[in-house]
């Protein structure tokens, strides 16, 4: 390999010239890098005055003006994708906890509702709010669930899918609900909104059986597993209880540790938004 | 984060910096330019890498788990005494380096069967 270094003037003047180049790439990469670019573009420098004399310095220049300019360009267009990959990501971790705080109150009233209280008796405060919180936070959720896709690349399109069709079922359930007066229509619009929600929630329990055997979170792989888990909570709550006191129980206990579990899955998905996992 | 059960076909084709790069880490830990020496023998000089190049694959191999990095010290058959960082293959990163390679070689034996190769031609 090479040898000592040479106390050559061309030597010195190329380092510092490219210690000065190396300004050009993004800071962080150059706080990573810059250090071990200079070492080794030093190294090569020794090595071409030793093999090919001053002038196969010319040839050393050319190469890596050339390699500059472009890991330059490819390293500030790497940094905008990765900057905005990083906001959307930490938005959908953001997105996740307010659809969970937005759905539990809502989802609670609706089970009630169901055999106490009719739904459109909501229409003074706060139950409008509540209402309109629980209609829209699914789509918050489809958001979110889009932020987990682009920082946990597992379970193929899953998670796109239960997104897209999930939130324009909701959005066009939600919106035909609100603003069509018609009873029968609004009841038909209110199962497509439901429809929706139960399609996001199985593609994030199916995401939640996948990161639960691949484990792409830092931590508590389990939480998609368990926030995704409101349809199978109904089947249970089904089979397991035989009263509606106790079955309206299980529903609303799942509900709360569900919303537990989107907070703190929403928590760690922002939290973990910089560190993202480069295609290399 | 666990990335040992990623399927490395998500990465294929490898660009030929970091099939190269990847290649020079298949038989040992080595500093970027030990790497970049090694990349220069392999390929004949045909994959010429700067600084620039070597460290940006090496950054996104580090983000995808494909190498990491084992420590700093002195290489000793350098002179320079300043500390150079090592980097060595991950399981993920060796699994990639197979799949890619397979993935190539069955690109050359199409290439054999259609006797596009010289050698091929020779038999004609």
């Amino acid at each position: 390999m090479i040898s000592k270094p040479l106390n050559n003037p061309i030597i010195t003047v190329s380092i510092k010239v490219y210690q000065a180049l190396l300004l050009a790439y993004p800071t962080k990469f150059q706080q990573e890098y810059g250090s071990q670019m200079a070492q080794v573009f030093q190294d090569c420098c020794l090595r071409t005055v030793r093999q090919g004399g001053t002038n196969g310095m010319l040839k050393l220049w050319a190469v890596t003006l050339f390699d500059l300019l472009q890991s330059v360009i490819s390293e500030h267009m790497q940094k905008e994708t990765d900057m905005n990959k990083d906001d959307f990501v930490r938005l959908g971790g953001w997105l996740l906890m307010a659809s969970a705080v937005a759905f539990l109150p809502g989802a609670i009233g609706m089970i009630l509702s169901e055999t106490r209280y009719a739904i459109r008796s909501w229409d003074s405060f706060p139950f409008n709010v509540v209402a309109f919180a629980v209609f829209w936070a699914p789509v918050l959720l489809a958001v979110g669930m889009l932020g987990l896709r682009a920082r946990y690349k597992i379970g193929g399109g899953v998670l796109l899918f239960g997104a897209v069709v999930g939130g324009l079922l909701v959005i066009v359930g939600t919106l035909v609900q609100f603003l069509t007066p018609h009873y029968s229509v609004s009841e038909t619009y209110y199962g497509v909104w439901l429809g929706g929600v139960f399609l996001l929630y199985v593609c994030l329990f199916i995401f939640g059986i996948l990161a639960l055997i691949q484990k792409p979170l830092p931590r508590w792989n389990a939480l998609p597993l368990i926030a995704g888990g409101v349809p199978l909570l109904r089947l249970l709550a089904g089979i397991t209880t035989s009263s509606l006191e106790a079955s309206l129980l299980v529903i609303i206990a799942g509900y709360i540790i569900m919303t537990i579990a989107m907070i703190l899955l929403g928590y760690i998905l922002q939290a973990d938004a910089s560190q993202n996992t480069a295609s290399a | 984060m666990t990335h040992t059960l990623q399927n490395p076909e998500e990465f294929l084709p490898l660009t030929p910096a970091v099939f190269n790069i990847l290649l020079a880490l298949a038989d040992g830990e080595k500093h970027g330019y030990g790497i970049m020496l090694e990349v220069e023998a392999n390929t004949k000089e045909q994959v010429l890498m700067g600084p620039g190049t070597l460290y940006g694959s090496i950054k996104r191999m580090l983000q995808a788990d494909l190498i990491e990095e084992s420590d700093e010290r002195v290489d000793p058959e350098m002179d320079d005494p300043r500390r150079r960082a090592y980097y060595r293959l991950t399981d993920l990163g060796r699994r990639t380096l197979r799949m890619e390679a397979e993935r190539l070689a069955s690109q050359v034996k199409l290439a054999k069967i259609k006797k596009i190769l010289a050698t091929d031609f020779s038999r004609v």
